[in-house]
């Protein structure tokens, strides 16, 4: 685990990209053959071609990340404070939470629909971005309203003036 | 002529008419200023209602719609960095870095007029030249879209100064997500994965606001614990007079404004290419051409104005082949020839004759439309820098929030919110790799065009690479490219060695 | 004999029963309809799916709202109609692009995984037109030249699109081979035509009147099975001695298992839109189609019909 902490961000896109590259160059090959006159111009040739330059130029990063690497192998990396390390962990876990949230989120539209998913949605994301200074008692009202208001005149708004209907879910359906 | 116009004037300025025509460009502003929200987003919903309209009024809100939503943009590309529209990607560069340096509302300013100075500029060209650019517009067939593609890719190349492999590497991704769905020439299908949603690939739209609005999200969730207080977009309103930047600064502007506006009029005029691309490749002109390139990015005005009287300029263009021809430019003007369909007027070359009202009436919504949007965008400058002193915590999820009403508006599909996040991931990786995101866009939407354009050429030419080489307007554009690679290697090595001198 | 009568007496009992459940009003529509229709607003599949709507809504005594869901050329939102609820609120308006998605394997569903119910326009307004630039003045000179030069005169079409279809359909029936390419849209495919980079197209008489007006394009033919009367100054490809037809059919659907009562009274409703003057007059202004009513039955032999023609004559739809 330690050796990847010392990887620099050029080294990282190389490995990452390289990776894409070489996953995306086979994936052309379950593309369908095309008709005959295009000759070597079919469906899979541009995918092919994309995925050769980008092999190229995530190989170039490789090599500069290498390059780069060697250069500060031995420079010494001031031990983060504990605090520090914590900070970044919280942070870290925040983030996680996040991208879990907005997948959760989605994925309850349908079922719940737009309305609900979405106050629930904004209720927690407001929290999490709430910094750690404010007082978290005092605002949640002010969350709470917006994560209820908004979403429900939105949905009617949307619904009823231009006539683009969201997930309605089982509580709306059939009633507005 | 001067009949014409007053015909025109007469059909529009009746009392209902001025309302929607003022009604639409305020909604069409709303519309573009939120992400994930845009101008056709605006059009497609209100399409519907225009058929109980007259067709002149129903025109003319479609147009107001069209020109509010394209400069509406700016807004939020300025204060937050999330362009409202594909069409404001550019205003990001340079705009969001004055908003940071509390030069937000001078930025607003220059933007709006510049928006205004390039919808003017493209209705006049439309208004005296229409039928006969439109005749030179359809001249450009395969051959000569592949070669302004070519040229397209070589510009933008060339704009990502810190690492040329990083922004390859970004711009290749957008062409790879885009190989996604059914190829365009032929029926195969491409790393659909077996999911039928997939066959359409990934619309732009969820695309740019997962991109950019959940990327800047999910960024600012890493640090929000450490946020002092309050934090907020900061717009110093202080002591700023009328739209925030002097006469002598934007006439400083003209030539930047008048080449900006020509870059989109005639990137509109080509139909399947549009305000998205241009505001982009004006940008890189102007960068290109400009005294001070290294600047750019930093905060100049320059880039705003560039990026904003292009994107607007490619209004007017898009309308010349509709209106003229009845080959509608992209994808809003596409929408509008159905609303003009559907009431039974044929858009073609007999247009202009046989319906001189409605042409003419058009021509004057446009112009109302642009008055109608400078003014509120002046008046609404403080209302919006108000509206986003909320503090983050409210703004960013509320923003979140329309930018998934836009995407799930845009098909009716939950896929295009899955979209959404697929892409908030893509660009927080980029954001982790310090990869620029931008030429992504740029990729994703040229990539296409290239491809599509080839491979029909060569399907016309029937494999042969020779009629490429043969039809002038492709040569001009490959000109144009090879000279954009020479200079930009000359430049570069220029700089390099500037830099070894410095350092020597 | 007595054996007889009781079953005779059965069978009268029987069928009485079932011939008043028959008679009995259903009472749908009780409440707001909805048509998806599985492309954009603005197309003409939007138009007809409104203009029918508005027509409906008197006489179903209910609102009607359109839903327009795109993607993967109609099979979209046809499968979002599929795998709604076969309660009768719930319908979807396409046309036989349902069929050619099927066989150019787009979709794995057909008109068979829906219960039709009817249709209420059958274009046959499609007309082969060349560039008023070329020197082909009817559909022979056309053939000959095209024999002259195999492969060298080119139609505009769309790849997996009626239009392609149609350039196909040519070339088979005529024994000549074109060069029958992608150029993109209705709007490209028009521009190509017009700046004579390609020569030959085929669209329905509505998309093209434009240029048909100004002199720009030249109409060779129309391939309907009979004349329009909306232009019968334009022979039939049939008249002129080529056996090629096209048409499609933009018809209704419910999703399969939805109650035959509700659909029979749809299909009487739209029948009787589609004998309203109004109706018929502003679909004509607006397409130059005349609407033509198909009842469950014949609607879906026709459909059955295309499919399997279809299917033998895949090489038409998509290139090998």
């Amino acid at each position: 685990m330690k050796v990847f902490k010392k990887w620099n961000k050029s080294l990282w896109t190389g490995v990452v990209f390289s990776l894409v590259a070489v996953a995306y160059l086979i994936g052309s090959y379950s593309i369908g053959p095309s008709a005959k006159r295009f000759g070597i111009f079919g469906a899979a040739f541009m995918p092919r071609l994309y995925g050769a330059v980008l092999l190229l130029c995530a190989v170039i990063q490789l090599v500069v990340g290498i390059r780069q690497y060697r250069k500060e192998k031995d420079k010494e990396i001031p031990e983060p404070t504990e605090a520090e390390k914590k900070e970044k962990l919280l942070n870290a876990r925040n983030v996680a939470v996040g991208f879990v949230l907005i997948f959760l989120y989605m994925l309850s539209m349908k079922t719940l629909g737009f309305v609900i998913s979405s106050a629930i949605f904004l209720f927690c994301l407001c929290n999490l971005l709430l910094p750690k200074t404010k007082d978290r008692k005092k605002a949640q009202l002010g969350i709470v309203l917006l994560a209820v208001l908004l979403p429900t005149l939105s949905y009617l708004f949307f619904k009823n003036v231009v006539y683009m209907a969201l997930p309605a879910g089982p509580i709306f359906h059939g009633v507005i | 002529m001067l009949e014409s116009l007053a015909l025109g004037v007469r059909s529009v300025c009746t009392p209902v008419g001025l309302l929607i025509t003022l009604l639409g460009t305020v909604v069409g502003i709303i519309f573009g200023a939120v992400p994930g929200l845009s101008a056709t987003t605006a059009i497609v919903l209100c399409l519907p209602l225009t058929y109980k309209m007259s067709s002149i009024n129903g025109m003319a809100l479609l147009i107001s719609l069209f020109i509010g939503g394209i400069s509406g943009g700016l807004v939020s590309a300025i204060l937050t960095r999330i362009p409202g529209t594909p069409s404001s990607v550019a205003t990001t560069w340079d705009g969001y870095p004055m908003t940071q340096k509390g030069q937000g509302v001078k930025a607003l300013g220059i933007g709006i007029c510049a928006s205004f100075f390039g919808t003017l500029f493209s209705i006049i060209v439309l208004i005296f030249a229409a039928p006969s650019l439109a005749r030179v517009a359809i001249q450009f067939g395969a051959y000569e879209y592949f070669a302004v593609a070519v040229f397209s890719i070589t510009m933008m190349a060339t704009l990502s100064e810190k690492s040329m492999s990083k922004g390859l590497i970004s711009g290749l991704m957008g062409c790879i997500f885009a190989t996604v769905g059914m190829d365009p020439a032929g029926s195969q299908k491409r790393f659909t994965l077996g999911i039928r949603s997939m066959m359409s690939g990934f619309n732009i739209l969820p695309v740019l606001v997962g991109l950019f609005a959940v990327c800047e999200i999910i960024t600012y969730i890493e640090k929000a614990r450490n946020a002092k207080g309050f934090e907020v977009i900061d717009v110093d309103l202080k002591g700023v007079k009328g739209m925030g930047f002097t006469w002598k600064e934007f006439w400083g502007q003209k030539w930047n404004l008048l080449r900006s506006a020509v870059i989109g009029c005639i990137i509109g005029i080509l139909p399947g290419i549009g305000a998205s691309t241009s505001n982009v490749m004006a940008y890189t002109v102007a960068k290109k051409s400009s005294k001070h390139p290294e600047a750019f990015g930093t905060g100049i005005i320059d880039g705003i104005v560039a990026s904003e009287a292009a994107n607007n300029a490619s209004i007017g263009g898009a309308m010349v082949p509709l209106l003229a021809l009845g080959i509608p430019g992209d994808s809003v003007t596409a929408l509008l020839l159905g609303g003009l369909t559907l009431k039974g007027i044929s858009a073609g070359p007999l247009l202009f004759t046989e319906h001189v009202d409605l042409v003419y009436s058009i021509f004057i919504a446009m112009i109302l439309a642009s008055v109608f949007m400078l003014v509120i965008e002046f008046y609404g400058l403080r209302i919006f820098a108000k509206l986003l002193g909320l503090p983050k915590y409210y703004m960013l999820p509320a923003i979140f929030l329309f930018c998934v009403i836009g995407a799930y508006g845009v098909h009716n599909n939950i896929f295009d919110v899955w979209t959404v996040l697929v892409f908030g991931a893509v660009g927080f990786l980029f954001t982790k790799l310090d990869i620029p995101a931008s030429p992504f866009i740029l990729g994703f939407i040229i990539g296409p065009l290239a491809e599509e354009n080839l491979r029909r050429g060569l399907m016309l030419s029937k494999g042969s690479f020779l009629p490429f080489l043969q039809s002038p307007l492709a040569l001009v554009f490959f000109g144009l490219a090879l000279i954009s690679v020479v200079a930009s290697t000359v430049s570069h090595r220029k700089r390099i060695k500037a830099q070894k001198q410095s350092n020597g | 004999m007595k054996k007889l009568a009781t079953i005779l007496a059965a069978v009268l009992l029987v069928t009485l029963a079932l011939g008043s459940v028959s008679l009995a009003e259903t009472s749908w529509p009780e409440k707001t309809l909805e048509i998806v229709v599985p492309y954009k607003a603005g197309g003409d599949t939007d138009f007809h799916t409104r203009k029918l709507a508005e027509y409906l809504e008197p006489i179903l005594g209910q609102t009607i709202i359109i839903t327009n869901i795109e993607g993967a050329s109609g099979s979209i939102g046809m499968i979002d109609v599929m795998e709604s609820a076969p309660d009768g609120y719930k319908m979807l308006y396409f046309h036989e692009s349902m069929l050619t998605n099927n066989v150019v394997e787009i979709c794995e569903f057909t008109h068979n995984d829906l219960d039709v119910c009817a249709a209420s326009v059958v274009d046959d307004s499609y007309v082969l037109v060349v560039g008023a630039q070329t020197p082909y003045q009817t559909l022979d000179e056309l053939v000959a030249a095209a024999k002259e030069n195999p492969g060298d005169i080119a139609f505009a079409a769309s790849s997996g699109g009626y239009s392609y279809y149609c350039g196909r359909l040519l070339e088979e029936t005529a024994g000549i081979d074109l060069n029958v390419c992608d150029a993109g849209g209705t709007g490209a495919r028009n521009s190509a035509v017009l700046s004579n980079k390609m020569q030959v197209t085929a669209h329905v008489y509505g998309g093209l009147k434009p240029y048909i007006d100004s002199g720009e394009f030249r109409v060779l033919c129309a391939l309907g099975a009979e004349r329009n009367p909306l232009f019968p100054d334009i022979p039939t490809a049939r008249e002129l001695g080529y056996d090629m037809v096209g048409g499609r059919a933009y018809f209704l659907s419910f999703p399969k298992g939805t109650d035959p009562e509700i659909i029979a009274k749809m299909s009487a409703a739209i029948e009787q839109v589609c004998q309203n003057e109004q109706f018929i007059k502003e679909t004509q202004d607006a397409y130059m189609t005349t609407p033509s009513y198909l009842n469950t039955e014949e609607l879906q032999k026709r459909l059955d019909d295309n499919l399997a023609f279809f299917w033998a004559h895949r090489d038409l739809l998509v290139e090998e």
